[in-house]
């Protein structure tokens, strides 16, 4: 092995360890937004609850408990969105992309006087 | 080895004996492909890369446009068989493919033999990763868990293109007979 190949393998390696630390940092979210194909919605993340989103090709089942939200249930193939398992942090997510579905988490609205849609 | 020889000397090969080299590279790397995805996977779309075998091959071997075509030509052929033409799917497979053989082709021009078949693999399979993490960011907005996911799969691509590029190097010395 040539030592531009430990390397390239050291450098890929360190930046997907940094992607790894920053995204799994951060302060706790407020709010889940769900987008799906019919609208997007936004749940408060303090109250646990188990909603229906209706996918490109079936139903998936989104869920809120202690503060996070996990896509428990999806007809999609991959099932990538559900091994993604639970995200409570702002800015943290989950996409669906062949039911064209997303949850997100956002922060809270302190310091907003209003919202408009 | 006549095929290693064929990929060699293809710029003297018959338009004809060209055309059936990248018919059989296409259904090599395709038979890789489904071969792959009968292995255990850690996490849904983790595959090995076995595929990558004949891109890594071809681009060690200066071979860039052959290279391009094969990858093309392969993510097309997995999409009519599993029926993900022109679907989202497709379009993750396209862009990975694309950005994978674009990053191999670029880092092997850049540096030459100053880097080897594990290097040049390495930085396919993070070029795909990130492709494909950049077409799901580009329909649904970048977040953290799109990073987080580009970031797992970034670090299984790190450790099974090494393995992937590693076994191609020793392969290639194997049929050059060094």
């Amino acid at each position: 092995m040539k030592l531009a190949d430990i390397v390239s393998i050291a450098l890929t390696a360190l930046m997907g360890a940094g992607g790894l630390v920053f995204s799994t940092t951060g302060a706790k979210g407020a709010n889940v937004l769900v987008s799906a194909p019919s609208g997007t919605f936004t749940y408060p993340l303090s109250t646990p609850r188990t909603i229906e989103v209706g996918g490109e090709h079936g139903v998936l089942t989104v869920v809120i408990s202690n503060n996070q939200a996990a896509i428990v249930k999806s007809p999609c193939h991959n099932q990538i969105c559900v091994h993604k398992g639970w995200c409570g942090i702002e800015g943290d997510g989950i996409i669906c992309v062949p039911e064209k579905v997303a949850v997100k988490i956002a922060g809270g609205m302190e310091g907003l006087d209003a919202v408009s849609e | 080895m006549r095929l290693a020889n064929d990929i060699r000397g293809y710029g003297e090969l018959s338009p004809g004996r060209k055309l059936v080299l990248l018919a059989f590279l296409t259904a090599l790397s395709g038979v890789l492909s489904v071969a792959d995805s009968f292995l255990p996977k850690p996490i849904p779309l983790a595959k090995l890369g076995l595929a990558n075998i004949v891109t890594v091959f071809l681009i060690a071997e200066k071979r860039y446009l052959l290279a391009f075509q094969t990858a093309v030509y392969r993510t097309l052929v997995a999409a009519f068989v599993l029926g993900t033409f022109l679907s989202y799917t497709y379009l993750l497979s396209l862009a990975g493919s694309l950005a994978s053989v674009g990053a191999m082709a670029l880092f092997s021009k850049l540096l030459g033999d100053r880097i080897g078949e594990t290097g040049i693999s390495v930085w396919g399979s993070f070029a795909s990763a990130a492709a494909q993490g950049a077409v799901v960011g580009l329909f649904f907005g970048f977040d953290k868990g799109l990073l987080l996911l580009i970031s797992v799969f970034v670090i299984i691509g790190t450790v099974t293109g090494a393995l992937i590029g590693y076994g191609t190097g020793r392969f290639r010395r194997t049929v050059s007979g060094q």
